[in-house]
């Protein structure tokens, strides 16, 4: 059987677990809402991959599946229906969202055990996961804005899923806040390829792209369009000046930092423009600035994430970071090692955020890593993820990020694109493996503070951290709902003791396979392949994305690398072990000297530990000016717009207050009136009759 | 010092009309105010009977006569009702009732 | 629109002297106002006079006209302004007098004594008992409050004056116009008569002056004992428009006035708390 027939079950079954968690998740399942969306996820999964198989064995007709469904909108001139476009680039997103949320829903059971609200996680979960899929799978534009503006709900949702704290309510409307500034523009690039191209699904409007005449004619809306759609990317995968939401999207529960807000959500910006590749193709100029913006972000972030001491925000600014390498990659006419980084940059992110929630549970929800030290020897499998995840991260080589950061390097390094003349190659080249260095030096930085040194574990290790869902004023009767673990410290021996470890089967079974994962996948970009360079992955990724043609200027095959891939692979791979090296001097060896070197860069550190003050930056420019613009019509609202509501009301007061004196309730003057006004009319009418 | 034409006796009624209607509206006193409907009847009357007498038509003659019915019902339920009113408040002033105001 | 200047500037005056003479604090002013008043009245008669200054035999006419005119317009001010409610009863009377002499005037003898005998002999007779029932006098012989002051005068002057000024100028021809005549009645009726009796094939009588002449006697179901030569007088004719034509409202005038009877009643009647007729039977009768 064809898994294709099946595809359009990917999203409808997490849509359909959804549903059925949300309607009776509170009352019926309970604790056991997990159970629906694991099995919902067991068989998206199971068609993904048989999608895949389906692509790798070649008989998939014109390589690529467009159906439509049903006629959704249908105005004049614009008729957009429900339907799916896979193709290989399509076939690989939703094998690895797939899996990878499967594996993470599968954590997320056991970490979130207990906890109030459980069924709403997974309902929103599933949610997250339709949207996801629909992205994807949609064969038109408004179906990829669709499942855009969905994973963007999911996401503030889940951001928000702690709402008794601030933070996290402050946190889910930044997220959504700054999404919605990054799908202005994506709103007004889809509107401008209708205006273009009279349509929006893909096929239309790649056809006329091909058509060099149509291309001619509109060459001023072609040459906007990328830039409005770069908008969108970059607000949703978090890149400057839209990263600022990420780190503070850590508020959510793990589960959900690693599955959206590292694996798949954020790669949503890269597969939109690798989708849109025919656009971009058009406009070297656009594809220079994603690659800077890529460029530059990465730096950023990786400066950032130097100086910061939270376990999830440091995996966050990596996750910016490596984002931003994927972008660079797409704007240097490497799509398909931007899709091949995604594809690892999963796995491995995925792991290392499931292992810093492994931590944070058996610490009781510590998440500073000045506060702990030597793990290991409690949490023994955990350390061993995490130590997979790092070494994939930093680019190690053997394990998968290696393969795909490499081939990044490689291929920026000898792109061909410039902006204004300059090459930029060369340049960003070097700012990415300057990031690898980064990469390297704050990754094992975390692992050696956290996991290697003596054994230091915080107050709360061990117990279950205190639920935000508690009532201020429960002081852990004994009189709560067993289900609810919303104890404060209780009982050092009410409680059974467990110290801190590794957590229950469904947490590290997890992380194991995505180990697995984050060592092996790396090989597919490697092996398999038949066409010289590149393995299966690139093979398969082949129909979609072709090597660049742009503008008047054919790319010639034979190109001088500045760089041999050989090379690059060595230097990135010297600059991977000197960054471990001075981690491991500053913080598994001599931890003093990292203090004292802290002391004597001070504001450097301040700076970077600051975030660069981008977020004071955006207060003063922009939340400032806006609260007081909104404080003056505030005042013009209540002066002048109730004024005048209140002065209209004065006017029935004034009316009546004038005709007041005539109800004086004495007869004679009420018998004046009347007599009064028939006089006047007696008068009228004998005035009009003799005139 | 010439004939006697309708228009004398219309002017006359007309007089009497309106100082029995000035009168209601002036005098606060329930009775006087009722005594001054009656003057008012007796102006109209008055014209009745002049029309009668010019346009050669018994007709008002006969309503002056239902008229004088008519101004005897009226006093004696409104005499009546001056009495119970007084009753009520010991006093003949139309301003004592003036609760219905504001 | 050419408005009649005496008309106006009698009206203006009349209005001045009503409003003087109403009850007021200061009794001078009411001196005042009764002197203009009397000019008025005579303004107001010179005017009537000259309209119709033309030839006339009976002279005697006229001075009764004005005369009982002026009588009743004096009463009836002398009704309004009076402070106190038995004099303006008394002036009512005078009204209903003066009044009945201009109803004669107008040959409606019969009217005339009626509205004598039951206007002032019953209906103000009532009223004058009302008024020693209810009246209150203060420290002697000065009238109430109430009735010394003019309820709020300008307004009521103002817009009585208005109406009457507004009747008259509408009555009156402007300056320069040709006064409508009614015709002397008494030629008119002549015609009139003429027609009636050649239609009803009877010879009419002789007209005389001061009577009014009747109408055939075919077709009239009346129980005259007259003879056919006798004039039937103003009582006849009343009663037969009254209980010829207007029978059945005569019958409705009496129930109107059995149901203001039975209602005055009703209203007047002494309250006495919890005593029915019943309550009279159950009581135990001393044995």
């Amino acid at each position: 059987m064809n898994a294709l027939d099946y595809a359009y079950l990917i999203p409808l079954l997490p849509l359909t677990g959804a549903v059925i968690i949300g309607l009776a998740g509170g009352r019926v399942l309970k604790g056991a809402s997990h159970i629906i969306a694991i099995l919902a996820l067991l068989g998206s999964a199971i068609i993904a991959l048989g999608i895949v198989r389906e692509f790798q064995g070649g008989q998939v007709a014109g390589g690529m599946l467009d159906r439509n469904f049903f006629n959704w909108i249908s105005a004049g001139h614009l008729q957009i229906s429900v339907g799916i476009f896979i193709d290989p680039l399509t076939a690989i997103y939703l094998a690895f969202v797939t899996v990878i949320s499967l594996l993470i829903f599968i954590f997320a059971s056991g970490y979130m055990k207990g906890d109030y609200g459980y069924f709403r996680f997974f309902a929103y979960l599933c949610l997250f996961v339709f949207a996801m899929t629909m992205l994807v799978m949609g064969n038109n534009f408004v179906l990829l804005y669709l499942g855009w503006e969905g994973v963007g709900v999911a996401s503030y949702l889940l951001i928000g899923y702690y709402y008794p704290r601030p933070s996290a309510v402050a946190a889910a409307k930044k997220a959504f806040i700054t999404n919605r500034i990054g799908d202005f523009g994506f709103a007004i690039g889809i509107f401008v390829i209708f205006i273009t191209f009279g349509a929006l699904d893909y096929q239309t409007v790649f056809a006329k792209l091909a058509d060099h005449a149509f291309v001619l004619q509109h060459e001023w809306a072609i040459s906007v369009i990328p830039f409005l759609l770069m908008v969108g990317a970059f607000g949703k995968s978090a890149q400057f000046p839209l990263h600022v939401w990420l780190p503070d999207a850590m508020e959510g529960p793990t589960p959900v930092s690693a599955l959206i807000h590292a694996a798949t959500m954020v790669t949503a910006g890269i597969y939109m423009i690798a989708r849109c590749q025919p656009i971009f193709a058009l406009n070297e100029a656009a594809m220079a600035v994603v690659a800077i913006v890529g460029g530059f972000t990465s730096l950023l972030a990786a400066s950032i994430a130097l100086c910061q001491y939270d376990l999830k925000k440091i995996w966050a600014y990596s996750t910016v970071s490596q984002l931003g390498y994927m972008f660079m990659a797409l704007g240097m006419a490497a799509s398909t090692a931007a899709v091949f980084h995604v594809f690892t940059h999963a796995f491995f992110k995925a792991l290392l955020f499931l292992s810093a929630g492994a931590v944070m549970h058996a610490m009781g929800g510590e998440l500073d890593i000045r506060k702990m030290s030597g793990v290991r020897k409690v949490m023994p499998i955990t350390a061993f993820t995490m130590l997979m995840g790092c070494l994939a991260l930093s680019g190690v080589p053997g394990l998968a990020g290696f393969f795909s950061k490499d081939e990044i390097l490689y291929k920026t390094f000898n792109s061909h694109i410039a902006l204004g003349g300059v090459h930029l190659g060369p340049i960003l080249g070097t700012v990415g493996l300057l990031v690898a260095l980064l990469t390297a030096y704050y990754t094992f930085r975390l692992f050696f503070r956290v996991f290697m040194g003596p054994k230091q574990l915080p107050s709360t290790a061990g117990h279950h951290e205190p639920s935000p869902f508690a009532l201020a004023d429960d002081h852990g009767h004994g009189t709560h709902d067993a289900h609810e673990s919303n104890a404060h410290d209780h009982g050092h021996e009410a409680h059974a003791s467990h110290g801190p470890n590794d957590g229950p089967a469904s947490m590290w079974i997890p992380l194991l396979c995505l180990s697995v994962g984050a060592i092996g996948v790396g090989y597919l970009g490697v092996f398999g392949g038949q066409h010289g360079h590149g393995g299966w992955f690139h093979d398969f990724l082949a129909p979609v994305l072709q090597p660049v043609v742009h503008g008047s200027e054919t790319e010639t095959v034979v190109h001088k690398d500045l760089v041999s891939h050989g090379a690059m692979g060595i230097i990135s791979s010297i600059l991977a072990v000197i960054g471990i090296g001075i981690a491991a001097y500053f913080h598994l060896w001599n931890r003093a000297a990292a203090t004292g070197l802290a002391q004597k860069l001070q504001p450097i550190v301040t700076f970077l530990e600051n975030k660069w003050f981008i977020d004071e930056l955006y207060d003063a420019i922009i939340k400032k000016p806006l609260w007081l613009l909104g404080q003056m019509l505030f005042l013009f609202d209540r002066l002048v717009i109730d004024g005048l509501v209140f002065v209209v009301g004065l006017l029935p007061q004034l009316v009546g207050h004038v005709l007041k004196p005539g109800q004086s309730g004495y007869v004679q003057k009420y018998a004046t009136g009347m007599i009064a006004g028939t006089v006047a009319v007696i008068a009228g009418i004998l005035y009009l009759m003799t005139r | 010092m010439g004939s006697i034409e309708l228009y004398h006796y219309l002017v006359v009624g007309a007089v009497l009309f309106v100082l029995g209607l000035i009168g209601f509206m002036v005098r606060r006193n329930l009775i006087l105010m009722f005594l001054c409907t009656e003057l008012m009847f007796q102006g109209v009357a008055l014209n009745f009977v002049a029309f009668s007498r010019y346009h050669f038509n018994p007709q008002g003659q006969s309503f002056v006569i239902f008229l004088l019915a008519v101004a005897a019902a009226e006093a004696s339920l409104a005499l009546g009702l001056v009495v119970y009113l007084y009753k009520n408040k010991a006093t003949l002033d139309t301003e004592a009732w003036s609760q219905l105001q504001g | 629109m050419n408005l009649s200047m005496p008309l106006l500037v009698l009206t203006a005056l009349g209005a001045v002297t009503v409003y003087l003479m109403l009850p007021r604090a200061k009794p001078s002013l009411v001196k005042v106002g009764g002197l203009l008043g009397a000019l008025t009245l005579a303004g107001l008669f010179a005017y009537l006079a000259s309209l119709f200054a033309h030839n006339n035999t009976e002279v005697s006419l006229p001075v009764y006209f004005y005369l009982f005119a002026g009588i009743a317009i004096a009463s009836a001010i002398g009704v309004i302004c009076h402070p106190k409610p038995v004099y303006s009863a008394l002036y009512f009377v005078l009204l209903s007098l003066a009044g009945a002499g201009l109803y004669v005037l107008l040959l409606a003898e019969f009217v005339a004594v009626v509205l004598i005998i039951i206007y002032a002999g019953a209906i103000l007779v009532t009223y004058v008992f009302v008024i020693m029932l209810a009246s209150q006098e203060v420290g002697g012989r000065r009238a109430a409050e109430y009735d010394r002051f003019a309820a709020d005068p300008l307004p009521a002057v103002f817009v009585g004056f208005l109406l009457i000024g507004t009747v008259l100028l509408a009555t009156f021809p402007k300056p320069g116009e040709s006064l409508v005549q009614v015709n002397n009645p008494d030629t008119k009726m002549v015609a009139y008569l003429e027609n009636k009796y050649a239609a009803a094939g009877e010879l009419m009588p002789a007209p005389q002056s001061g009577v009014l002449p009747t109408l055939p006697t075919a077709g009239m179901a009346q129980a005259t004992t007259a003879t056919a030569n006798t004039v039937p007088g103003n009582i006849q004719v009343l009663g037969n428009s009254l209980y010829g034509k207007y029978l059945f409202s005569v019958e409705l005038a009496g129930i109107l006035l059995t149901i203001s009877l039975v209602g005055a009643v009703m209203i007047a009647r002494k309250r006495t708390a919890g005593v029915s007729v019943d309550s009279e039977r159950t009581a135990p009768l001393n044995q």
